[in-house]
């Protein structure tokens, strides 16, 4: 009905930070954001939003929720060091209470588990957020710095990519146990010759690693883009007599690598795993992985290779449309048996962000001068321009960081929504409720056991109402009458036999507490009850003589 | 209004007298929306509102009853009676409460009473939650009378907690500072239910004692800086300090009792475990008001007062379990690492690796007793960490490794055994074990597949396997009594004996009936363990049978039973097609008959793939060579069903390992290309043919022919042209194949086994 959505887009340029949205021209400026490198900025559920800051250890939270946006910082976090990019675990699921089956609503303070950055030199830095208890540091996770580090199957497993050129898979638990001093990775990938400048893992995945088809790209400097199978189960096995027997593979498959003229430097992927989409110095790129050939040939460019392969999987050069003359099918065909596939230029800039509205129909595009361009990918036209509202006359900066996600517009539906502005009104004016404990700059002890380890938690509300006798007939009146109907089943069965005694021993009972006058009290109880019976004789009888008279007159009437 | 709806007047007048159906029909048709119309307001609702009001006051108690039902349904559909009468009913049903309240053992001594405390309760419930949040509603007809209310329900708690306390838990949550005078009244009446009759409560009104107990503590601690000296000043006071001390108190109750297991176990052999124990938090300064539970009194010379342990374990942990689980206004601070020890120590409470005193192991008695009493301390850490679990999610990731391997510890290993699981214990901790599921399925969902320790899942594989065997009662009692009947066979004529053989005869000739069965929530638990486990790890042989075994049978006798098969069943055969483990053999086959013509899903498209196996296809082009191949395929077809699940990821293999050593050995370039192509189009198929007749030739001939089905390869037309070498591929041109491509390309779904992926290799 009114319930309207539109897109927001966050972004970051060297010096400012913007939110907008795709479908509007709303637009407010995040204030003190300075931001230094790619990935730096996470969005923390619905409501927060992290920016590490640049030259400063230091991350600006602003909160991004509902009626209590604002454009000013809510919280800063020092940081032991300075940080290049973040990522955090959340904590979903819990909301559902799977022992007694019931749901309970999101509470104010709601924050993920884990909240991970890495620094210049390749560290990387694990807190937890509710605590504030630094839980791990990992030196030397990668050998230079991180470029982007992601978090994967409702956080089971992480994801980092680093200038050492390598991308490197790790198990969350691995990184969190207490037991776990150094943790060590679950694979490791290094087909990249140069610096991993982005990667993407399908949107959709699996519940298990072992079993999902998901897919990683990942895109390096060396022009490459190589795609791999996350799914460990089809992958090499290692078969070691000792190991418990239970094994799966260790590391994912490469499935393809796709090269091209120019260093790549983002990727972004259709929802639905149909396209992609990367950014380079010389313009954005679409590829479709359905590849299109003569006719009605299709090809799946990321066909799954099998179990037990040790195969490297297939390397495709890109061709830039445009470059070629006559652009037919017939050339299409001829160019993939080469082993060269034809892709979309969508736009001529320096890019250095990507990412794709909800639908898969618009790119937003960020670039080195700090403007977000939001071309359609169909026509490859420009839509609109979205730049920094800003007074200076400096550049903004290259585009670090660029966000989008979908949301409901509050004023839609006013009437309906009074509840939930209620409930936040009653809290302490939902803003500043509930500071985000301090990160900590030591490595919490897990092991010594004497520790309470702390955390700042809160449940939410259940959903329903969990003792049924106290349901509202609003909900279910038909529950609310079965419930009448038991009860009255109990009352009737008494007051058809025995009402009348039943009134008596109440009232004897009550004389007797109070101890005067009992005799008296009977008597007249007595009687009272002698005239109930008998005004009900009366009415009954007044009733049948109704009846009958009314009988009499009807045959009367028919004679 | 003269439009077409009964006036609320000539129902207000049939309701004096209504029953059953009329009285229903009454309740049903105030709900209308007609009536919330303002100029009815004044004449006819009031009218109605006066009564129910008179019904409400009426010394009868059915009327009463009528009366709260119907302004319970009045003021919740009818906002504007609500607004206007809402209080005045609510202060009739009160007052009425108060009444019966003060002669509550007179009321409850007929049959209906506590029907009508129950409606009296509810209604006033009810009618209060609609006030809710309304702010001029609650403040001016809620507020004041809550001061009269509360006191009244909490004498009335003590009598009926079952009903009260629910009731009481809101009060407490919303209206804090009106519930402050009588805390400490409250607080009497509960500590009384807890010390007392809390054994005798059912599990509801029990979680609801300790409920309301805990929320005895939401009530801030008022900064007072009179006594706290000048330095404690700044010390920010927390919103959760009372809670926080009220937690603390309940954990640190722990550690006295587990101390007291020092008696019954020898301790000293585990320094882990001693450490642990002195870790635990104790509370400083001894509150005596939290101290009410008043002291255990074992006696080893009465085993079975040894049964207090678990008990006020169990007691503890409810109560605990309140404090970390309810909702709070604020954010409170768990102390997750305290608790997680104090369940690695419940755990650790076990005569596994522990021995008992030696003093105490001559006493069977005793030791019954113990060993009874060690998995009911076990079950109480296991009780705390799945409220953990569920809670706190991943706030309890990197204990999560830890609770594994304590669990391991709850799994009764037979005595001077080699690590044999003691399935006669595991029989009679059933319920536990359900737990101890849940709670594994609720970790596994957080963690990924590479754990240290795995053995404890191979264990818990066998005791889900194990239990969920329909267990039979009387088994044993067979075993006694083939060794007697022997002996009974010469007293066969005495009296006696013959009576107790009537009695048993049920046993003899029905023995079907004392089987118990299993729940379907048992099953999806377990299913979901299965699957967990089926999907992270490939497991050794012995058990990977066990469990397809398992979810064929069962599958089978669900679906005698109730014709049609569960869906965990289902979920669990999908994943048993899609992991086949080390097996050989593919239950796809199986799975399909068990769910003929419940068209699933997933496995009609694991048998019509739709996404094509073959790396290009046509689309809406007619199969031209379709027919003479269709005759020819059902070998190969035959295969696929056999070997399941990884088949169309195994073609593909072929034909990649096919070229793979052309890719290997040629630069990367255009040339290069030239036998990909072949590989997508020409050889493709001849190549994966070539896998199979080499394959039929070889070892699965023998493989069970089940299903024939109609997406076909030339099997054995290209059988002739097989042994293309792959120079002879290469030489392939483009033209060739692309000549080819039209007819050569239909859905491609020649399907391999997986161990022909195996074999492949070796070669």
């Amino acid at each position: 009905m009114n319930d309207k959505m539109d897109e927001q887009v966050i972004f970051t340029t060297n010096t400012s930070g913007t939110i907008a949205s795709v479908h509007s021209f709303e637009q407010i400026n995040l204030r003190q954001c300075s931001t230094q490198s790619r990935n730096s900025c996470v969005q923390v559920g619905n409501k927060y939003l992290f920016i590490a800051q640049a030259q400063k250890a230091l991350i600006n939270v602003y909160n991004l929720s509902g009626s209590f946006k604002r454009e000013s910082v809510e919280q800063r976090l020092p940081l032991p060091e300075i940080l290049k990019c973040l990522e955090v675990v959340e904590n979903n699921g819990v909301q559902y209470d799977r022992i007694q089956g019931v749901n309970h609503n999101l509470p104010d303070f709601n924050l993920p588990y884990l909240l991970l950055g890495s620094t210049e030199s390749g560290k990387l830095y694990i807190w937890e957020l509710n605590s504030g208890i630094l839980l791990n540091v990992k030196p030397m996770a990668h050998y230079q710095s991180i470029t982007k580090i992601k978090s994967i199957l409702n956080g089971k497993y992480i994801i980092t990519s680093g200038n050492d050129s390598r991308v490197i898979i790790w198990q969350t638990v691995d990184l969190v146990s207490a037991s776990n001093d150094d943790p060590k990775p679950l694979c490791i990938l290094h087909d990249h010759t140069l610096p991993v400048t982005d990667f993407q893992v399908s949107s959709s995945q699996g519940k298990f690693l072992s079993c999902t088809d998901t897919k990683l790209f990942t895109v390096s400097q060396d022009a490459t883009i190589r795609c791999y199978d996350l799914s460990l189960i089809g992958s090499k096995k290692k078969q070691k007599a000792n190991e418990n027997d239970v094994s799966i593979g260790k590391t994912p498959v490469l499935l393809a690598t796709f090269t091209t003229p120019y260093s790549i430097k983002s990727i972004v992927l259709d929802p639905a795993d149909r396209a992609c989409y990367i950014g380079t110095a010389e313009g954005c790129f679409s590829l479709n992985l359905f590849y299109k050939l003569k006719g009605n040939a299709i090809v799946n460019l990321l066909q799954s290779a099998g179990v037990n392969t040790v195969q490297k999987g297939r390397v495709f050069s890109l061709v830039q449309r445009n470059s070629l003359t006559g652009g037919e099918n017939e050339d299409l065909d001829a160019l993939y048996a080469m082993g060269q596939l034809v892709c979309e230029n969508v736009l001529n800039s320096n890019v250095s962000c990507l990412e794709i509205s909800m639908d898969g129909t618009l790119l937003l595009i960020g670039d080195t001068e700090g403007k977000v361009s939001i071309a359609e990918i169909y026509s490859k036209q420009i839509i609109r321009t979205i730049q920094t509202l800003t007074t200076s006359q400096d550049s903004v900066g290259e585009v670090t960081n660029l966000l989008t996600n979908p949301y409901r517009l509050e004023r839609g539906n006013l009437l309906l929504e009074g509840e939930s502005k209620g409930k936040q009104a009653s809290n302490n004016n939902g803003h500043n409720f509930m500071k985000i404990p301090n990160l900590q700059r030591v490595i919490f002890d897990g092991k010594n056991k004497g520790h309470l380890h702390d955390i700042w938690y809160q449940i939410g509300e259940p959903e329903a109402e969990t003792d049924p006798n106290l349901a509202l007939p609003l909900n279910d009146f038909n529950a609310y009458l079965e419930q009448v109907k038991t009860q009255e089943s109990i009352f009737s069965h008494i007051g058809k036999v025995s009402s009348n005694v039943k009134v008596i021993d109440n009232k004897i009972d009550a004389t007797s507490s109070l101890d005067s006058n009992a005799a008296k009290d009977e008597e007249i109880t007595e009687l009272k009850t002698n005239i109930e019976a008998l005004t009900h004789a009366y009415k009954e009888l007044r009733d049948m003589h109704e009846k009958l008279y009314e009988e009499h007159q009807q045959m009367l009437d028919k004679q | 209004m003269s439009e077409e709806f009964i006036a609320a007047s000539t129902l207000a007048k049939s309701l004096e007298f209504a029953q059953g159906n009329d009285f229903h029909a009454i309740l049903t048709t105030l709900r209308s929306p007609a009536y919330i119309n303002e100029q009815l307001l004044k004449s006819e609702l009031g009218f109605l509102v006066t009564k129910i009001l008179k019904l409400l006051r009426s010394s009868n108690d059915f009327d009463l009853w009528k009366g709260c039902h119907t302004s319970v349904v009045v003021c919740a559909y009818n906002p504007l009676i609500l607004s206007s009468h809402g209080g005045q009913l609510l202060a009739a049903i009160y007052s009425k409460l108060e009444q019966k309240t003060s002669f509550y053992s007179s009321v409850i001594s007929s049959s209906h009473g506590k029907e009508l405390f129950n409606t009296l309760v509810s209604s006033m419930a009810i009618i209060i939650d609609l006030t809710k949040n309304k702010p001029t509603l609650s403040r001016e007809a809620l507020v004041p009378k809550l001061k009269a209310i509360i006191p009244t329900l909490i004498t009335l708690s003590q009598y009926e907690p079952k009903l009260v306390l629910p009731v009481l838990q809101k009060f407490l949550k919303r209206n804090n500072t009106t519930f402050k005078p009588f805390i400490n009244k409250f607080r009497t009446v509960l500590t009384n239910l807890i010390i007392s009759d809390y054994a005798s409560l059912d599990s509801k009104t029990q979680k609801s004692v300790c409920e309301n107990f805990a929320y005895l503590h939401l009530l801030k601690i008022q900064v007072s800086n009179t006594n706290d000296d000048e330095t404690q000043a700044h010390h920010k006071v927390y919103p959760d300090a009372n809670w926080r001390t009220g937690l603390l108190s309940i954990l640190s109750q722990f550690k006295p009792i587990i101390q007291l297991c020092e008696e019954i176990l020898d301790f000293e052999q585990d320094n882990e475990l001693q450490k642990l124990i002195a870790a635990l938090p104790v509370n400083a300064e001894s509150h005596n008001e939290t101290e009410f539970l008043p002291r255990m009194k074992l006696d080893f010379n009465a085993p079975l007062s040894l049964w207090e342990i678990p008990q006020r374990l169990s007691l503890l942990v409810d109560m605990l379990v309140a404090f970390i689980s309810l909702p709070t206004p604020f954010p409170i601070r768990v102390p997750l690492g305290g608790i997680n020890s104090l369940c690695e120590v419940l755990l650790g409470v076990s005569n596994k690796y522990l021995p008992l005193k030696k003093e105490l192991r001559r006493d069977n008695e005793l030791n019954g007793v113990i060993n009874n009493i060690l998995p009911q301390i076990q079950f109480q850490g296991i009780k705390l960490w799945e409220i953990i679990v569920s809670k706190y999610g991943k706030c309890g990731l990197s204990l999560f490794e830890g609770i594994l391997s304590s669990i391991e510890l709850f799994i009764p290993l037979k005595k001077k055994s080699n690590n044999e699981i003691d399935f006669n214990i595991v029989g009679s901790l059933k319920s536990e074990f359900f737990a101890v599921f849940r709670l594994i399925n609720m970790i596994m969902s957080h963690l990924g597949h590479q754990l240290s320790t795995v053995s404890v899942i191979s264990q818990l594989i066998d005791v889900a396997l194990f239990l969920s065997r329909d267990k039979t009662l009387i088994d044993s009692l067979f075993k006694n009594r083939k060794s007697n009947t022997k002996q009974q066979g010469k007293t066969k004529q005495s009296k006696k004996t013959k009576n107790n053989e009537g009695a048993f005869s049920d046993i003899y000739t029905h023995p079907e009936l004392f089987v118990f069965k299993n729940s379907m929530s048992w099953f999806n638990e377990i299913n979901e363990f299965l699957i967990t486990a089926l999907n992270n790890w490939i497991l050794p042989s012995t058990p990977h049978i066990q469990i397809l075994k398992y979810s064929i049978t069962q599958s089978l006798r669900l679906k005698e039973k109730f014709g049609y098969i569960p869906e965990t069943f289902v979920d669990l055969l999908r994943c048993e097609v899609l992991h086949p483990g080390n097996e050989r053999v593919s239950i796809l086959p199986i799975a399909i008959s068990l769910l003929k013509g419940s068209n699933d899903d997933m496995f009609e498209l694991l048998c019509h793939p739709k996404v094509p196996v073959g790396m290009v296809y046509q689309l809406h082009k007619p199969l031209d060579s379709g027919e003479e191949e269709e005759e020819r395929g059902s070998t190969s077809e035959s295969e696929t069903i056999t070997n399941g699940s990884y088949s169309h990821a195994s073609t593909d293999l072929k034909t990649f390992r096919a070229l793979e050593n052309l890719e290997n050995v040629s630069i990367p370039g255009p040339e290069r290309a030239v036998p990909k192509l072949d590989d997508e189009a020409a050889v493709f198929k001849k190549r994966t043919v070539e896998e199979i007749t080499g394959k039929e030739s070889g070892s699965i001939n023998k493989k069970v022919k089940v299903m024939e089905e109609t997406i076909v390869e030339g099997a054995k037309e290209s059988t002739t042209e097989v042994i293309v070498t792959q120079t002879e591929t290469e030489a392939r041109s483009i033209e060739d194949s692309e000549d080819e491509e039209d007819d050569e390309f239909e859905i491609p779904a020649i399907e391999l086994s997986d161990e022909e992926g195996g074999d492949e290799k070796e070669e």
